[in-house]
C-alpha cells in the first residue's frame, strides 16, 4: 500500500504527481506569471518547488484543468533546478581569475536554460507547425553565428536542443580533463545564445507575443559567481521579452550583488514574495491549503474520499474537555463584560478556553491526547512538508500494524497522539545531540547555547500558559534591547536554528510605530513532548536579548511575570496572517 | 614477501597506527627512500608525539623524510599543494605507495590524481585498527563537496542517484539527502560484523535517518575482498547509468575509497563526493590490526 503522505522533493515527481499533488494558489500564480522579476522566499518544504513546477509550461500544457480559452503561449515558463550535479561542480576554482569563473557559471545557466526552453516547445504539434517555413533558415543562422553543424533532419528548436545537451556534456569533459585547465573558449552568455534564441522563437506567429520566465529554483546553494550572474540577468533594463524567478530559502538567501560590483535593488529590480502562509486559525489561508493537500492525496492515491478531519479525528476526551473548559471561560467572560459584550466574551473564550484545559491537568498526568487535523496542523507551523510528516508517520505505523492487509480509513486518535509525540521527541532528541552535526557554521558551545535557549523559552511558554493572566497561550516572541552587546551572537544562534528549522520567522507590523518587526516562532513539533499547546494565540512575547542570552549562556530562566503585558492586549497583525 | 617502492606518501594523525603503519609499510617496502607525511594545518588533535617518532624511525633507516602541510579544509590549496609536490618530485616516482589509513579520502583522491600523470601503477596499503573506540568516531559533517576534476557529466532532464557506501555515522548518511535531494539513494552497506558493524553501520539507521525522503536501494559490499568492493560498485553503477545523474560517495571502510576511485576512472559520468567532518574523537582508534594493499593500476 502506497503511503500517500510521502513528502519526496517536488523535482522529482513526474508531471501527473505534480498535478495530482499541488494546490493551485492564485496569488502565487498571478506573481509567477507576472512579468517582474521575483524571488520567492521560503523555509525547506514550504512548497517553492512545487509553485515553481506548476506554473511552468511543461506542466501547464499537459494540465486538463487549465482555461482552454486562454493563450498558452503568451507565458512561456521553464524551469531551472539548482541542486543538480551540474551546479555543484567546482572546477571553476582552478581557473585563474573570477571573470572567467563567472562566464563559466553563466555557460552552464544559458545551456540549462536555453535545453528547457526547446525541449518544452520542439515535440509540440502547434510549434512544429509554426516552425515550418523557418526552421531552415534559423539553423542556418545559427551554424553559421556559432561555427557549428546542426542536424539536417531535425527541426530548428529540436536540433539546438540537441546541439545544447551535446555543448553541455563536452564543456563537462573539457573542465574534467586531466591535462587542461584551460576556460572553455566557447562559454556562451545571455547575449549571445539566449537573446537570439529567445527572438528566433519569437518569429513564429504562435510565439510573436510570448514573455519568457526562467524559474530558478533552490538558489541558495548557488556559488558567488552563478549568483552574481543570476543577479545581472535580474539588472537587466529590458524585461519585456523575459524575466525571473528566484527561489530561494529565506536564510543564506544569495547575496545582491552583480558581476559588474552594483547591487540589484527590491522594488527597483525586483519584488519578494515571502511563501509562508497564515497559520492561526482553523479558516486560515494555511488551514485550507492544508486540507486541500490531504484531501487530494487521500483521494489520488487511495481513492479514499475523505474529509481530512474524519481521518485523523480528534480524540473524544480532548474535543469534550476543551469545550468544557471553553464553556467556563464562556460564562466567566459574560460575568466579567456582561452578557451583551460579545465581542469581549469571544476574546475572553479565545484566550482562556484551552488555557484552563491544559491547567486543569494534573502535573503528574499524561501528555494530553494530541490528536485532531486541526492539531497536526497547529504543529507543522505553516510549513507543508512539516505538515506531511507526521501524517507519513501515521500512516506508515497503521501499515506496519496491519501488515498492508486493511485499507486504511482513518487514524485512531491514539496512533495520532502516540506519532505526534514521536516527532516531537525526535526534534528534541535533535537538538539535544546537537546541532553542530547538522549545520556547518554551528559550533559545539553554539550548539549547547540553542538547546539551553529553547528549554527556557519552553519553560517560560509552560509558565505563561499556567499562569499568565492576559496571553497564557502566546509561543512566538520578539527581541527588544537590540543595541546589546550579545545581541548579534543571539542572532547567530537563532539563524542555527532556523537552519535547523527548529525555528521560523515571520514580518509583522510592530505595536509603537507601524514599522516592520520579526517575529520568531518555535516550531511547534517542539511543544507536544512539553505538554504545551500548539494551538498558540496571536500575541507575542516581548523578551530582552539579555535575558535570552543569559537563558542560552548560563541555562537562567527567562525572567516571568503573571501579569506581563496585562495593561492592554498584544494582538498583533502579522504580515499575510489570516 | 617485500616489494620494491621508493616513496611513500602517508598522513600525519594522532592515532597510533599512523605512526605503527608507516613502520609496517617501510618493512614491507624495502627500499623506501622517501617518506612524505601529510600534516593538516587545519587539524585540532594533538600530533606530535606521533610526529616525533615517526621522525626518529625515518632517521634511524636513513629515509629522507618531509612533512607536507595541507589544508583539510581548503581543497583548493592542498590541490595546488599536492600538484607541486608530485611534480617536483615526478622523477623519483618509481612505484609510489600510499598508506591511505590516516589520509582523508578527498586527499587520497587527489593525490591519485596528480600520481597518474608519472606513474602507471600506485600501490595502496590499508591499516586496519585493532579496535575503534565505541563512543562516536566523528560528527559535524560539514556540506558534501565534488572531487575537483571527478565532477562526473551531468545530463539535463536526469534525476539524481547517490551510490554511497555507508559508514557508522548515519547523520552524514543523511546529509548528502538533505543537500543533494537525490531521487534514489543506493546504500551499499559492509559485510561482517567486524568493530560491531552489524549495530554500527546497520542498514535499519541509516534508512530511519533518510525515511521518506527518497526511493531507496541496498546492496551488500566487502571492503576487505581482494578488489576492495569494486566489482559490486561497478556492477551498481551500470544498473544507475541509463536513468541517473549519479554522485557517488565512500563513508565506510576506507578500502572502499580506492574501489570508487578506480571504479570512477572508467565510468567517467560518475561525479566523487566527499562529506568532510568537522571533528574527530581523541580515541578514534586503537593499535594496527591487518593490512590490506590494492594495486591501483591506471
Amino acid at each position: 500500500m502506497k503511503n500517500p503522505f510521502e513528502y519526496e522533493t517536488a523535482k522529482n515527481l513526474t508531471v501527473n504527481e505534480i498535478l495530482d499533488y499541488y494546490e493551485p494558489h492564485f496569488n502565487y500564480s498571478r506573481f509567477l506569471e507576472s512579468k517582474r522579476n521575483i524571488f520567492l522566499l521560503g523555509e525547506r518544504g514550504s512548497g517553492k518547488t512545487m509553485a515553481l513546477l506548476y506554473s511552468s509550461f511543461k506542466i501547464k500544457y499537459q494540465d486538463p484543468k487549465r482555461n482552454k480559452d486562454e493563450d498558452l503561449f503568451e507565458k512561456v515558463a521553464v524551469h531551472i533546478p539548482c541542486i543538480t550535479p551540474l551546479f555543484h561542480k567546482r572546477e571553476y576554482l582552478l581557473l585563474d581569475n573570477d571573470y572567467k569563473a563567472q562566464i563559466s557559471a553563466e555557460h552552464y545557466f544559458v545551456l540549462s536554460i536555453a535545453y528547457e526552453l526547446t525541449d518544452s516547445l520542439k515535440d509540440l504539434e502547434e510549434v512544429k507547425e509554426a516552425f515550418k517555413d523557418l526552421d531552415k533558415e534559423f539553423k542556418e543562422d545559427f551554424e553559421y553565428i556559432f561555427s557549428i553543424e546542426l542536424n539536417k533532419k531535425l527541426s530548428f528548436l529540436d536540433a539546438v536542443n540537441k546541439w545544447v545537451i551535446k555543448e553541455n556534456i563536452n564543456t563537462q569533459i573539457q573542465a574534467n580533463d586531466t591535462k587542461n585547465d584551460e576556460f572553455y573558449s566557447r562559454a556562451l552568455t545571455m547575449s549571445t545564445l539566449l537573446i537570439p534564441l529567445m527572438n528566433k522563437i519569437k518569429k513564429a506567429k504562435i510565439l510573436k507575443n510570448t514573455h519568457f520566465i526562467f524559474l530558478i529554483d533552490d538558489a541558495q546553494d548557488l556559488n558567488i559567481h552563478q549568483v552574481k550572474v543570476l543577479n545581472s540577468w535580474i539588472a537587466y533594463r529590458d524585461h519585456s521579452d523575459f524575466s525571473i524567478k528566484v527561489a530561494t530559502a529565506k536564510v543564506n538567501k544569495p547575496r545582491r550583488i552583480t558581476t559588474t560590483g552594483g547591487a540589484i535593488l527590491e522594488g527597483h529590480d525586483f519584488t519578494t514574495i515571502d511563501l509562508e502562509k497564515p497559520f492561526y486559525n482553523k479558516d486560515s489561508e494555511f488551514s485550507n491549503l492544508a486540507k486541500s493537500i490531504v484531501k487530494r492525496r487521500l483521494k489520488k492515491i487511495n481513492n479514499l474520499d475523505c474529509e481530512p478531519e474524519a481521518f485523523f479525528p480528534t480524540n473524544p476526551d480532548l474535543e469534550k474537555g476543551i469545550e468544557n473548559f471553553k464553556e467556563v471561560a464562556k460564562k466567566e467572560g459574560e460575568k466579567k463584560y456582561g452578557e451583551s459584550e460579545k465581542k469581549k466574551v469571544t476574546d475572553h473564550i479565545y484566550k482562556y478556553g484551552r488555557a484552563y484545559y491544559f491547567r486543569s491537568r494534573s502535573a503528574k498526568a499524561n501528555l494530553p491526547p494530541y490528536s485532531g487535523f486541526d492539531t497536526i496542523i497547529d504543529v507543522s507551523t505553516g510549513i507543508v512538508r512539516n505538515l506531511l510528516d507526521p501524517c507519513y508517520y501515521m500512516f506508515d505505523f497503521m501499515i506496519s500494524s496491519t501488515k498492508g492487509k486493511k485499507n486504511i480509513s482513518s487514524i485512531p486518535p491514539k496512533t495520532q497522539k502516540q506519532i505526534l509525540i514521536e516527532r516531537s521527541d525526535a526534534m528534541w532528541k535533535r537538538l539535544q545531540e546537537g546541532l553542530e552535526n547538522e549545520i556547518e557554521t554551528c559550533s559545539l558551545d553554539q550548539s549547547k547555547m540553542v538547546y539551553k535557549l529553547f528549554d527556557n523559552l519552553m519553560i517560560l511558554f509552560h509558565s505563561r500558559l499556567m499562569r499568565h493572566k492576559s496571553e497564557p497561550r502566546a509561543i512566538m516572541f520578539t527581541i527588544s534591547q537590540q543595541n546589546h552587546e550579545r545581541y548579534d551572537e543571539l542572532l547567530e544562534l537563532l539563524k542555527i536554528a532556523q537552519l535547523a528549522q527548529v525555528l521560523y520567522t515571520r514580518q509583522g507590523n510592530a505595536k509603537d510605530d507601524g514599522r516592520k518587526e520579526t517575529y520568531y516562532v518555535p516550531n511547534r513539533i517542539l511543544l507536544p513532548t512539553r505538554g504545551l499547546d500548539p494551538k498558540g494565540q496571536h500575541a507575542r512575547v516581548s523578551i530582552k536579548c539579555s535575558d535570552l542570552w543569559n537563558a542560552a549562556s548560563n541555562n537562567i530562566k527567562i525572567p516571568y511575570n503573571d501579569n506581563d503585558g496585562d495593561e492592554e492586549d498584544q494582538d498583533i497583525q502579522v504580515e499575510l496572517f489570516g | 614477501m617485500k616489494t620494491i617502492s621508493n616513496i611513500l606518501f602517508a598522513g600525519l594523525s594522532w592515532e597510533e597506527r599512523s605512526f605503527l603503519g608507516i613502520k609496517e609499510d617501510c618493512k614491507h617496502f624495502n627500499q623506501t627512500k622517501k617518506v612524505f607525511l601529510f600534516v593538516n594545518i587545519s587539524g585540532s588533535h594533538d600530533e606530535n608525539q606521533n610526529k616525533a617518532k615517526i621522525q626518529e624511525y625515518c632517521k634511524k633507516k636513513h629515509i629522507h623524510f618531509e612533512l607536507v602541510e595541507l589544508n583539510y579544509e581548503d581543497p583548493f590549496f592542498t590541490w595546488k599543494r599536492l600538484e607541486s609536490l608530485v611534480d617536483g618530485n615526478h622523477k623519483s616516482l618509481k612505484k609510489p605507495v600510499v598508506d591511505i589509513s590516516t589520509i582523508p579520502r578527498e586527499v587520497i583522491w587527489t593525490l591519485i590524481f596528480f600520481l597518474r600523470k608519472y606513474c602507471t601503477r600506485v600501490d595502496c596499503i590499508y591499516h586496519s585498527p585493532k579496535k575503534y573506540t565505541k563512543k562516536w568516531l566523528s560528527k559535524e559533517p560539514k556540506s558534501p563537496r565534488l572531487l575537483l576534476k571527478h565532477s562526473g557529466i551531468s545530463e539535463f532532464n536526469k534525476p539524481t542517484a547517490v551510490l554511497l557506501i555507508t559508514g557508522f555515522d548515519e547523520i552524514r548518511t543523511r546529509k548528502l539527502v538533505d543537500y543533494y535531494e537525490p531521487k534514489l539513494m543506493v546504500l551499499g552497506i559492509q559485510q561482517g560484523n567486524q568493530f560491531e558493524n552489524k549495530v554500527r553501520n546497520s542498514k535499519e539507521k541509516h534508512l530511519s535517518a533518510i525515511k521518506g525522503q527518497t526511493d531507496l536501494k541496498t546492496f551488500t559490499i566487502d571492503a576487505f575482498s581482494k578488489d576492495f568492493g569494486l566489482s559490486i560498485i561497478n556492477s551498481e553503477i551500470k544498473k544507475l547509468k541509463e536513468k541517473y545523474n549519479i554522485i557517488a560517495c565512500s563513508q565506510g571502510p576506507k578500502p572502499t575509497s580506492i574501489a570508487l576511485y578506480k571504479s570512477q576512472l572508467s565510468h567517467s559520468y560518475v561525479a566523487l563526493c566527499y562529506v568532510p567532518s568537522g571533528d574527530f574523537s581523541r580515541e578514534y582508534s586503537f593499535g594496527i590490526d591487518r593490512s590490506y594493499k590494492y594495486e591501483l593500476d591506471f
